[in-house]
Order: C-alpha cells, then sequence, then structure tokens
C-alpha cells in the first residue's frame, strides 16, 4: 500500500481548472466529450504511468457525455476517485465508470438549468441592473465578479465533495459496496440512456400523408364573430361561443392534415429514434465503424431532406 | 470558403442538418454497447416508455431510476446468497423450503 497513487489537490485543481472549458469542442455525436476528457486529462496523466494505461484510460472518457456545465463537477469528482482505485488495483469496470457517468449526468443536466440559468443569474442580474440604473458603474463590474465567484466555487467544491464521497465508496475494504454500485450503477446507466434517447434526440417528419376535409359540424364556425365585427356589434359571448367550440375539440382550419410524424407520434413519441439509435447499436456491434455510420447518416439525412420526409 | 458555402444548394445544407441531428444516435450506441448485457436492456426499455409516454423530468426520472437501482439490489440474488440459511438450498423464503420438503 506504500506505492498506492493519491491525486493531490494540485493535481484536483487542473481537473478543476480544465473543466471551464468543458463545452469547447462540443460536437453533435458524443457532445462534450472532448471536454470531458480533456477535464480529467491532469488526473488520468498522475494515475498512469504508461503510454498504453493512458491512452487506454483517455479512450474509456471520449464515450459520449454531456450535462449542465456546473453540475459536471461533482460527476468529475467521482469519477476521479474511481480512476484513483482502479489505478490502485481495485476492480472497477468500464461499466461502473460508465454507468455512473451517464447514471449521474442526465438527472445534473436537469438540476442546473434550473438553478443556474433560470434562479440565481436573473437574481443576481436584476440585483446588480439596479446598480446599473441608479449610474453607478459597479453594476456590471460587479455581476461578472459575483457570478465567477458562485460558478467557480460551485465547480470546486462540488468536485471536492463529488470525489470525498467517492472515496468512502471505493475504500470499502470488503468490496461488497463498490460491487453493489457497479449493478446499480449500470442498471440506473441503462435506465437514463433509456429516458435520454426520447428527450434529447428529436426527428422532424413533416411529410404531409393525408389531407382530409373536416365535416362542416366537426369545425369552428366562425361567421358569427365576423358577421358580429364586420358591423360593429361584436360581443363577449360570441367571442366566447368560438372559444368553446375550439375547447370542445373542433377543428380550427377546414382540412385535417396529417403528417408522417403524427403517425408516429400515435405510435410511441420517440419512436424514430428509438429504432435509429438501435440501429446503430446492432451496426457497430456488426463492425462497421462509427465513421462510415455518420457518413452514413448524412447521406440519409440529405436523401430523406430532399424527398421531404425529413424535416430540419 | 463562404463563397464555397453559400454556393452550397439548401438541400445540401439542410439535409447536413438533418444529419446533424441523428448522428447523436451513434454516441449513444456506443454509451449502449459499453454498458449493455442482456440482464440490462429491460432497464433501458424501461426508461424510454417512461420518458417518451410521460412529462416526467429529467431529475424525476433520476430520483426514480436511483430507487429502481436500490430496489434491484435489494432482489439480485447475487448479493442474497447468504443472507438467510447457512445453505444455499436453505435459503430465507419458506415457500422455497416447503418445495424443498416436498
Amino acid at each position: 500500500m506504500a506505492n498506492e497513487i493519491k491525486l493531490t489537490k494540485t493535481d484536483r485543481f487542473w481537473v478543476f481548472w480544465n473543466s471551464q472549458f468543458l463545452q469547447a469542442s462540443w460536437n453533435y455525436e458524443r457532445m462534450q466529450n472532448v471536454g470531458w476528457a480533456f477535464a480529467l486529462a491532469p488526473a488520468l496523466k498522475k494515475l498512469y504511468k504508461t503510454k498504453e494505461d493512458r491512452a487506454a484510460a483517455l479512450k474509456r472518457h471520449l464515450e459520449f457525455f454531456n450535462t449542465h456545465p456546473y453540475l459536471v463537477a461533482p460527476i468529475l469528482g467521482v469519477e476521479m476517485s474511481l480512476e484513483e482505485s482502479r489505478a490502485n488495483g481495485a476492480p472497477v469496470t468500464d461499466q461502473t465508470i460508465q454507468g455512473v457517468k451517464v447514471g449521474m449526468m442526465g438527472p445534473l443536466a436537469g438540476v442546473g438549468d434550473p438553478v443556474f440559468w433560470a434562479t440565481a443569474r436573473p437574481i443576481l442580474g436584476a440585483f446588480t441592473a439596479s446598480f446599473a440604473l441608479s449610474g453607478s458603474w459597479l453594476g456590471p463590474i460587479l455581476f461578472f465578479v459575483v457570478w465567477q465567484i458562485i460558478r467557480m466555487g460551485f465547480l470546486w467544491f462540488t468536485q471536492e465533495m463529488g470525489y470525498k464521497q467517492g472515496e468512502a465508496i471505493t475504500n470499502d475494504v470488503s468490496g461488497g459496496l463498490l460491487q453493489k454500485i457497479t449493478v446499480g450503477a449500470s442498471v440506473l446507466g441503462m435506465f437514463i440512456m433509456g429516458v435520454l434517447v426520447p428527450r434529447w434526440m428529436t426527428m422532424n417528419f413533416p411529410a404531409v400523408v393525408s389531407n382530409v376535409k373536416v365535416d362542416k359540424d366537426a369545425q369552428v364556425n366562425f361567421q358569427p364573430v365576423i358577421n358580429a365585427a364586420n358591423h360593429g356589434h361584436l360581443t363577449v359571448g360570441k367571442i366566447r361561443a368560438v372559444i368553446a367550440s375550439v375547447n370542445a375539440g373542433n377543428s380550427v382550419t377546414p382540412t385535417k392534415t396529417t403528417t408522417l410524424g403524427d403517425i408516429f407520434d400515435e405510435l410511441t413519441p420517440g419512436l424514430m429514434p428509438l429504432l435509429l439509435t438501435l440501429v446503430c447499436v446492432w451496426l457497430l456491434r456488426k463492425k462497421v465503424s462509427p465513421i462510415v455510420i455518420i457518413l452514413g447518416l448524412f447521406v440519409v439525412g440529405i436523401l430523406a431532406y430532399w424527398a421531404g420526409i425529413l424535416g430540419a | 470558403m463562404t463563397d464555397l458555402l453559400a454556393a452550397l444548394p439548401d438541400v445540401v445544407t439542410n439535409g447536413l442538418k438533418v444529419g446533424g441531428g441523428m448522428i447523436v444516435a451513434v454516441g449513444y450506441a456506443m454509451v449502449i454497447n459499453m454498458m449493455a448485457t442482456p440482464a440490462l436492456w429491460p432497464w433501458f426499455f424501461l426508461g424510454f416508455a417512461l420518458a417518451a409516454l410521460s412529462e416526467i423530468t429529467l431529475i424525476g426520472m433520476g430520483i426514480i431510476g436511483v430507487v429502481m437501482a436500490l430496489l434491484f439490489l435489494q432482489v439480485d440474488p447475487e448479493f442474497n446468497k447468504t443472507s438467510g440459511g447457512s445453505s444455499s438450498s436453505d435459503g430465507g423464503d419458506p415457500i422455497d423450503d416447503i418445495l424443498n420438503d416436498y
């Protein structure tokens, strides 16, 4: 145990520092994966000494990743402690590392937006804007400085918190806890992947399948309102009648247009993203290179857009 | 470069946009291939069905996922081998005992 490698505060500081560039190199295929690997790189470099081990570690962390740019910190903390125990010989598998990452990134992405973008920032903005309105130059400066304190403080402290929590798990000597985390994280990870498929991927199918003429009785009758308005005696009652008719489910347009997307949604929303994902899973297992699949998807995209099946 | 991009027909630029929206599926597929075992696939479809057919937020989904992972750990036979009696045939399940005595 004497030659156990430990991540020092300095190592963790550099991970924190790099994590600020999470969204640089954002890409459509794996989103924040490069930023994530870049953030973790100082820790991985410390933990693994040979070129092969370092390459394998970086590769492991170049998988798909996407979350809120601030809430990435606790995930980094936990993953650092997992990698630390792995480097010291603990049986931390790729599945554990991946499962914990995916399991945390989805829900935390959901936490970040309401807390930071919808609450903290507007409050600070309103507060400092009142300075600016009263003619003080302190407003914008205060906004910038305080926001940086909130942002960097949050990044650092939640990263430390995640690291300490992760250590508590991996230090459990019996190994029973780690084994349970592995299974639990895989369950959570697969569950969240299932959630993200329909939530983070949208496909539009604007192709019109049918244009059905709606029966006169099933249409909203605008005539009374138009007549009344043109003759200058529009009453609330006439407007209410129209709104009630709309609420009752009558059609606003004389024809009912059904698109391909409507039909897919009727089956199950997100059905097409699911099928596309499963096809990709299958192709990857058939040893088709991801580059080929991506190029193929671009070709499919252009052809389907040209044919009017898929819309931007 | 800008001239070159402007020279591209709309079908190509918009088609690339459509393709760009789809290639995230490759990223998902790689993560799934890394984690998936036959025993884990049901969780994937459960997550999909809940997300597609309900308005539950991602935070709510996280809570559901954690709860189910914990419940699964409690019933997973992998972790309950020695919880009841001393031998494997004599588990804590009374129905199991009755069936064994039969």
